[in-house]
């Protein structure tokens, strides 16, 4: 148990820490939410039926899609861009999706390497591509998961303000919809490239995220 | 199944259950509750169409008129609704759409209430509602 607890303590670390955030944004989205309705002289909810609205739903997965975006692009982007000096890039020269030597597929695998990247076919071909794969479905789920909890959400302040509900199909169109979505991909967007660019220069001794303390600004692909 | 197989499926079945959520918020009790307030109107009891008036709108008939709800409401006139044409309903709000009125409904901890009635649209704009809360 100990051994699992130490090796595998990053894993656990963020996991606690994301049911904590997950529980708090619940109990404040709860709490606000009566608020809200309160102050239009509206009925207020349990926290079991707040959990189960589309308010709920909308604000985590607003969440979830853009974070899972954000690794499906960098995963992917990676593999053909690259930024001197970074260590989250490779060196320059290096791009591509690399030969099977250098990825250890086919014949080039040796014991320990998983199965699907030794049979060859389209099983190696789904392996090689595996991660982003998840990283999409994920996306595109939570992105759909937003929309329908958006929309609903929408529909109800709609109705607070005496406005006929949109249909889904408008909804994906109007402006709350895009707002949610592209508020978070802003941020998103920064935070990678902010994270690629700033790690060329300054350094976190003990990060893999970065460079040695020690190594020049002009080394690429290069982890502490 | 193999893993990726089953995080699709529980995926599926989260936007499965978002999707009933969202739409299946009860449409029933709020279509009921609507109907009732028009019967109890079209037969003069407007004593017992105001026990379906939500709390905001309510007061502010009584304010207005100056007087108790069951007089102030058979003063207000509303026009006869008709049938019941559609109900959308989406978390704690619901419109009913009747054949020549529209309600906006609200769910409180006591069940479903009329918070605007009377209404007519205004293209563009909120609804304009004869009988309507702050």
């Amino acid at each position: 148990m100990r051994r699992f607890v130490r090796e595998c303590s990053l894993s656990l670390f963020f996991g606690v820490i994301f049911i904590g955030a997950l529980v708090g944004q619940a109990v404040a989205g709860w709490h606000q939410f009566n608020s809200d309705q309160l102050a239009e002289g509206l009925g207020q909810i349990s926290l079991g039926r707040y959990l189960t609205s589309a308010d709920f739903a909308v604000d985590v997965t607003e969440n979830w899609q853009s974070e899972y975006l954000q690794f499906l692009l960098y995963i992917v982007a990676t593999v053909w861009l690259v930024q001197r000096g970074s260590p989250e890039s490779k060196k320059v020269g290096d791009a591509g999706l690399e030969s099977p030597q250098q990825q250890k597929l086919g014949r080039y695998a040796d014991d320990e390497s998983p199965a699907w990247a030794k049979v060859g076919g389209i099983r190696m071909t789904v392996f090689s591509w595996s991660l982003s794969l998840l990283m999409a479905a994920i996306f595109l789920v939570s992105w759909f998961v937003q929309s329908v909890g958006g929309w609903a959400t929408y529909n109800e302040t709609r109705l607070q303000r005496m406005q006929d509900p949109l249909r889904w199909s408008q909804y994906l169109r109007d402006a709350d919809f895009w707002s949610r979505t592209l508020q978070n991909w802003q941020s998103e967007f920064l935070a990678v490239g902010s994270m690629a660019v700033l790690s060329i220069y300054l350094r976190q001794r003990g990060s893999p995220e970065s460079k040695p303390v020690g190594a020049p600004h002009a080394s690429t692909g290069v982890e502490g | 199944m193999g893993t990726a197989g089953r995080y699709l499926s529980v995926a599926a079945a989260a936007a499965t259950i978002t999707v009933a959520t969202a739409c299946g918020a009860q449409p029933s009790p709020a279509t009921s509750v609507a109907r009732n307030f028009v019967a109890a109107l079209d037969a003069s009891d407007t004593a017992t169409a105001c026990g379906y008036l939500a709390p905001g709108t309510r007061s502010d008939l009584e304010k207005s008129a100056g007087k108790p709800c069951a007089a102030a409401l058979a003063e207000e006139d509303l026009p006869a609704a008709g049938a019941v044409e559609n109900t959308d309903a989406f978390g704690t709000m619901a419109q009913v759409r009747f054949a020549q009125d529209t309600m906006f409904l609200a769910e409180f901890k006591d069940g479903w209430k009329v918070m605007a009635a009377g209404c007519a649209p205004e293209p563009g704009h909120p609804y304009d509602c004869q009988l309507q809360g702050g």
